[in-house]
């Protein structure tokens, strides 16, 4: 009874965000944005092969819509971090809750609803790969294939940790604040490790030697921490056609995205439904 | 129940016991207790120490399925405001798994006066149309049980009235009511019993004229009289049960102990000193009479088998 409950009410949040979120005014502009960065991409790569008579990167259409769909998830991860927070200060969670609503059936109900848009907005850019496939005559592979099928799960990782951060906090603009943060601060290690990764290292000085140990040891809570690091692991397992490594990005990101979700439940819980 | 929020307890051994079919009236001033009681009973706080059973039920055993049987008005109105009314109320009606929703909206709407508005915005609605509105909601899915706090603060003399009758319509079905409210003119005119609630104890819990009884010290009784005869005070005042008595131009304002209706007695007493009676009214102790001195003296009015 209770499963059948929680069920029915998962599905019909997911159901009233996902046709609310359809109409809304922002995911037009948030597609033909991540499209358009991809269509200059794939512009790039045909200008190259114009002019130089042979392509640098192996897979044209993947490397595009990776990019495509790391922008897709972006919005989607920042949409899941106001998504419960919104509701709390508009006082509209509240009144969910005096029905037959408890944490699980909303948390889910309101990760679906992302991941439902999600599915919309893939299906849109596949449409917009095969066209651009046909007039570019760039193949659309088995690996892009891979990257569709890998983006899915991706998403829900990013979805996952939106609602996450709209789970631990109070206020719409708290939740944006710590996002935009948290983004800033993985994307931040990342780089430096990448600067690093360039610097000459053979006598490092004991001030330099330290800071590459401690960017290091972020860089590795950073690649478990940030969904981010699910899409760039996952795009590696595509290039190197891994069977074992894209299985792997597919588990990994299921299980980041489950624990979030508890995670989510648990703190939702804590902080309760009232403003 | 108690409910401590770190120093403060919010909520003291509360114990509540609401009949099916009962309307009951929950008071107190702001800052009692009363939201805290009713979240607990929404399951949306949790209480430090104690339990709450619903429909014979333990709460925190099956929330989800009790709470279908709740229909539940709070002062606040949250809604979508972005939605119409009849989209708003239709998504309510499936959650609460409804059948023939369309039918049961537009019947309630029609008993509201807001049918005709069924699909503007919810955001383009006034206050009183948001409370009415949250009372079809609450409605839809013929809950057993209709927890309203403050139901008609919002709302014009007409939705005031609106909401009563419907209130009264309601409870003739069988409906079993559990209403907070500052307006206690309207807790009297609904509720069979009344609970007041201060600082979080459960002072006093009654039937309406009984509980009135109890506060009740002396009883007050105005008398016209065609002319103002000379012995007239003197005789009234010499009667045993008169604790006061005041000289008003035509009127006497008399105040007497609470045992027992002695009207025929003053009137023998005037007729006797040569005074003709014009009028006699006894001034009724109000809810709001019995409420402030209740709150105000800190009385605890429990029964026996309340406190026990």
């Amino acid at each position: 009874m209770k499963a059948r409950v929680r069920w029915h009410v998962t599905k019909l949040i997911s159901q009233r965000g996902f046709g609310s979120g359809l109409k809304g005014p922002v995911l037009p502009f948030v597609l033909a944005f991540a499209l358009l960065i991809s269509a200059l991409m794939i512009a790039g790569n045909v200008g190259q092969l114009g002019q130089e008579g042979l392509l640098a990167i192996a897979r044209p259409m993947t490397y595009p819509f990776f990019v495509a769909v790391g922008i897709l998830s972006f919005y989607l991860a920042l949409a899941g971090a106001l998504a419960i927070v919104r509701d709390r200060d508009r006082g509209t969670l509240e009144t969910l809750f005096y029905g037959p609503v408890d944490s699980v059936s909303y948390i889910f109900g309101r990760f679906f609803e992302h991941l439902l848009i999600f599915a919309v907005l893939l299906a849109l850019t596949a449409v917009f790969f095969l066209i651009s496939s046909l007039i570019t005559h760039f193949a659309i592979t088995v690996q892009f294939w891979q990257a569709f099928f890998l983006s899915f799960f991706i998403a829900a990782g990013v979805i996952a940790f939106g609602i996450f951060i709209s789970s631990i906090t109070k206020r719409t603009i708290g939740a944006v604040v710590l996002f935009l943060v948290l983004m800033l601060i993985f994307v931040g290690i990342q780089l430096t490790q990448v600067s690093l990764s360039g610097t000459d290292l053979t006598n490092p000085s004991a001030g330099l030697a330290l800071g590459v140990k401690v960017v290091t040891f972020l860089g590795k809570i950073v690649s478990w921490v940030s969904p981010f690091s699910y899409l760039s692991r996952g795009l590696d397992a595509v290039d190197l056609a891994s069977v074992g490594r894209y299985l792997l990005s597919l588990l990994e990101a299921t299980i980041y995205a489950a624990v979030l979700l508890g995670a989510s439940i648990y703190f939702f819980r804590r902080r309760g439904v009232r403003r | 129940m108690t409910k401590r929020y770190e120093e403060l307890e919010a909520v003291v051994d509360l114990n509540l016991h609401v009949e099916r079919g009962e309307t009951y009236g929950f008071l107190g001033p702001n800052g009692a207790g009363k939201t805290t009681t009713i979240m607990m009973l929404l399951g949306l706080e949790r209480p430090t120490e104690g339990k709450i059973w619903l429909f014979g039920q333990e709460l925190s055993s099956d929330p989800l399925t009790i709470k279908q049987k709740i229909g539940v008005v709070l002062e606040h109105q949250y809604l979508y405001d972005e939605m119409t009314a009849m989209d708003y109320l239709r998504f309510f009606a499936r959650l609460y798994e409804v059948e023939n929703p369309d039918h049961r909206i537009q019947e309630l709407l029609d008993r509201v006066q807001l049918l005709s508005r069924r699909d503007d915005l919810v955001g383009a609605y006034s206050r009183g149309m948001r409370q009415k509105l949250s009372i079809v909601r609450a409605l839809l899915h013929d809950p057993q049980l209709l927890i309203l706090d403050e139901p008609v603060s919002a709302l014009d003399p007409y939705g005031i009235k609106e909401v009563r009758d419907l209130i009264i319509e309601e409870q003739s079905r069988g409906r079993t009511f559990f209403i907070s409210s500052h307006i206690l003119s309207e807790i009297e005119k609904t509720c069979n019993r009344v609970g007041i609630i201060h600082k979080g104890v459960l002072l006093a819990e009654d039937e309406m004229e009984s509980l009135k009884a109890k506060v009740q010290e002396e009883r007050e009784l105005t008398v016209e009289v065609e002319t103002m005869e000379p012995g007239i005070e003197e005789a009234v005042s010499q009667l045993p049960f008169v604790k006061e008595i005041e000289l008003l131009a035509q009127k006497l304002l008399i105040k007497t102990d609470t045992q027992q209706d002695y009207r025929s007695q003053i009137s023998r007493a005037i007729a006797g000193a040569g005074g003709t009676i014009l009028s006699m009214q006894a001034k009724e102790l109000s809810l709001e009479d019995a409420f402030v001195t209740i709150t105000e003296k800190n009385l605890s009015l429990l029964t026996e088998e309340v406190s026990k």
